[in-house]
């Protein structure tokens, strides 16, 4: 069996565990027969999935395209997350939802809600594998084979599972009310939410991207609102003060700590929660067995919650050296200003600053090397930058897939964010870019290099 | 409406037919004793009414529920809910004192109440016996621990086996005593079963089997 035809069958199985499994644990909540208009929604969303991930193989798909799907899949994580947190929350005594309450229980818009959260769950991940499927059978020799693969793989785990689960689902009501279903489904999200293959099994280094990103740029927005802003000593002082905050183990914590936090408080609050007596107990030994209900109720209801921690905790650190996510460092290529201009062409024999990866070039000012960096941006525009950040020492940038990584910190930077200034984005240029070359001059570039090398960037580079 | 019913229920061992055919109803708050000489089938019929064995044959229906076909888990939460058993030997644990053994039978039950479980000790007047071991206490004031352990949970049935059968006169005079008193308040179903004709009298019935057949069912007159 080729590597191709392997890879798809694993997708194809991974796929079909997931859907069934959720397919499961969603009807676990829409037993009975009033409950029947409902479970046809989800039905009916599954049905669109299925239909727009084949009508998505018959057409051209932009790089744009891909990579709205792949945002999407971490955006549904955050939707589910957070729509999972509410209802524990909710369901453990504080009023969320509100007014809104005697809206959300009509049917009549459950079932678009259920319809829309069905396709927006599915949907990208189904979409993300077909698309990663047809990209390993254009690769393979015979296509063929790697879409049946595929297909057999899905429908086989498919059955499996369901058959499986049908044993299980019996005790899913004792575990899983609406809040505990929203967060089972954002942990497969994650857990299962890649769709680059056995490359990128699960969604937790983007998610871990992304949270350590925003971690990253509120500290920096805090400290800039809380900083003198023309200090010379107490703004750079402090600044190296608070590197540790911008280390990656920093991040990485605080980014765990922004995700777990909200479960834990969870936790305790549902185990604290006062108990209200019904009016019909009037013996101790109802009272207590009133207790003992509560407590397992309670006990049982936070497993899935304990279980989200436990994973999450476990799996966190050790994504840290996961395969795949070395960083790509270029050399940088010396290049000489003619007089205060500097010109450096888009093509050359040796190399194309259009072709996706990140260019560095280097340059003396007064001495001292100085690293720049070019590269192509999602929208086709090319953006030149210091090869440093405002906040970190000057270390440069490496490349991973579609993000720029800060070496010093690990924080990834997007590329279409790339050319903004603030936080730990690469400090941008003024640049002028013409069919042949991009143009960039020497003034500008030795302005906001001795910022960056006397700290004072931090607070004054915008 | 009767608390208790048994139908036609016959219990065979290997070699023995212990109950034969036995039929009787138990009214809700009822006193019955049943009396009878050794092996008449009056424990045998005590342990089936509590779910601790099963009829041979027959139908035994407590509080609308016919507890034959409930499975052991089913039968385990029946019986922890609705029955308290009082047995001749107190069959206390002897490491733990007064207070924790009636714990132990909330903690079977539901959850441990120290607070609950010295009242329930107060009620049977051991209230100065809280923190003392079994062998620290005398026959009647372990049976006493025991009633309380009994009752902890709030039965709606106490079952006695020979309740009194380890005490002397005065004490069983007390345990019967505290009992009515209990019985009074609390309107549970009491089945006492006893060889001793003097326990009888604080019955309001008494059932007298043989040879696993009731063969009296008759009022005590007060």
């Amino acid at each position: 069996m080729s590597r191709f035809v392997l890879e798809a069958l694993f997708i194809g199985a991974k796929e079909g565990v997931k859907l069934s499994f959720c397919t499961l644990l969603v009807f676990s909540l829409l037993s009975g027969r009033e409950r029947l208009p409902l479970k046809r929604s989800v039905i009916a969303g599954l049905l669109v999935v299925f239909l727009a991930s084949f009508l998505l193989l018959t057409l051209p798909v932009t790089f744009e395209m891909r990579e709205i799907i792949v945002r999407m899949i971490g955006y549904v994580f955050g939707i589910f997350f957070f729509l999972s947190i509410g209802a524990l929350f909710h369901e453990s005594g504080t009023d969320i939802i509100g007014p809104f309450r005697s809206v959300g229980g009509k049917r009549v818009l459950q079932i678009p809600i259920l319809l829309v959260l069905t396709i927006g769950y599915f949907a990208p991940d189904m979409a993300g594998s077909a698309l990663f499927i047809a990209d390993l059978a254009s690769m393979a020799q015979a296509p063929m084979p790697v879409f049946l693969a595929s297909g057999l793989g899905f429908v086989l785990f498919i059955a499996g599972t369901a058959a499986l689960g049908r044993k299980v689902q019996p005790v899913f009501p004792r575990l899983f009310g609406l809040p505990q279903v929203l967060l089972t489904l954002a942990l497969i999200k994650l857990l299962a939410g890649g769709i680059r293959g056995f490359a990128e099994l699960t969604l937790i280094p983007a998610v871990q991207a992304g949270l350590m990103k925003l971690v990253h740029d509120v500290i920096h927005q805090t400290f800039v609102m809380i900083l003198v802003p023309d200090h010379p000593v107490l703004s750079t002082t402090t600044w190296n003060f608070v590197g540790f905050l911008f280390r990656e183990t920093a991040g990485l914590w605080l980014s765990l700590i922004l995700l777990v936090t909200p479960l834990v408080l969870f936790v305790i609050k549902h185990f604290r929660e006062p108990l209200r007596y019904p009016g019909s107990i009037d013996r101790p030994s109802q009272r207590r067995m009133f207790i003992r209900s509560i407590r397992d109720q309670r006990l049982l209801k936070s497993l899935p919650v304990l279980f989200f921690l436990a994973v999450i905790i476990m799996t966190w650190f050790s994504q840290q050296d996961a395969p795949g996510v070395s960083l790509y460092l270029p050399d940088p290529k010396p290049v000489a200003a003619d007089g205060d201009a500097l010109n450096i062409p888009i093509q050359s024999p040796t190399e194309d600053l259009r072709d996706g990866a990140i260019h560095k070039f280097s340059l003396l000012i007064r001495d001292e090397q100085v690293r720049l960096l070019i590269m192509k941006k999602p929208d086709g525009t090319l953006t030149a930058c210091l090869d440093a950040c405002e906040i970190c020492p000057p270390d440069g940038y490496g490349q991973s897939r579609e993000h720029v990584v800060c070496l010093y910190c690990k924080t990834p930077i997007p590329f279409d964010t790339v050319g903004k200034p603030g936080g730990c984005n690469p400090i941008p240029l003024p640049t002028v870019v013409t069919d042949k070359e991009v143009r960039l001059t020497m003034k500008d570039i030795s302005e906001k290099w001795v910022l960056v090398k006397s700290g004072a960037s931090k607070t004054t580079v915008k | 409406m009767s608390f208790i019913t048994i139908e036609k229920v016959s219990k065979e061992y290997a070699t023995t037919r212990a109950l034969n055919g036995v039929d009787c109803t138990i009214g809700s708050g009822e006193w019955v004793n049943i009396m009878g000489p050794s092996g008449s089938g009056k424990s045998t019929l005590l342990n089936i009414l509590g779910g601790l064995d099963r009829p041979t044959e027959g139908i035994v229906t407590i509080n609308s529920t016919d507890i034959n076909r409930l499975s052991e888990d089913e039968l385990a939460r029946f019986r922890r809910e609705t029955i308290g058993f009082v047995f001749q030997q107190s069959h206390l644990i002897p490491y733990l004192d007064a207070t924790e053994n009636v714990m132990l039978a909330q903690y079977f039950h539901s959850i441990p109440d120290r607070g609950e479980a010295e009242e329930a000790l107060k009620r049977v007047g051991l209230g100065h016996r809280l923190r003392h071991r079994p062998a620290e206490l005398s026959g009647g004031e372990q049976q006493r621990v025991g009633i309380a352990r009994a009752l902890i949970n709030n039965p709606n049935l106490l079952l006695a086996d020979e309740p009194t059968g380890n005490l002397d006169r005065s004490n069983t005079r007390n345990i019967l005593e505290l009992l009515k008193e209990l019985h009074a308040q609390e309107k549970f179903t009491v089945v006492v079963v006893t060889h001793d004709p003097f326990v009888s009298q604080w019955a309001r019935r008494v059932i007298s089997m043989e040879d696993g057949r009731i063969i009296r069912d008759e009022p005590v007159r007060s």
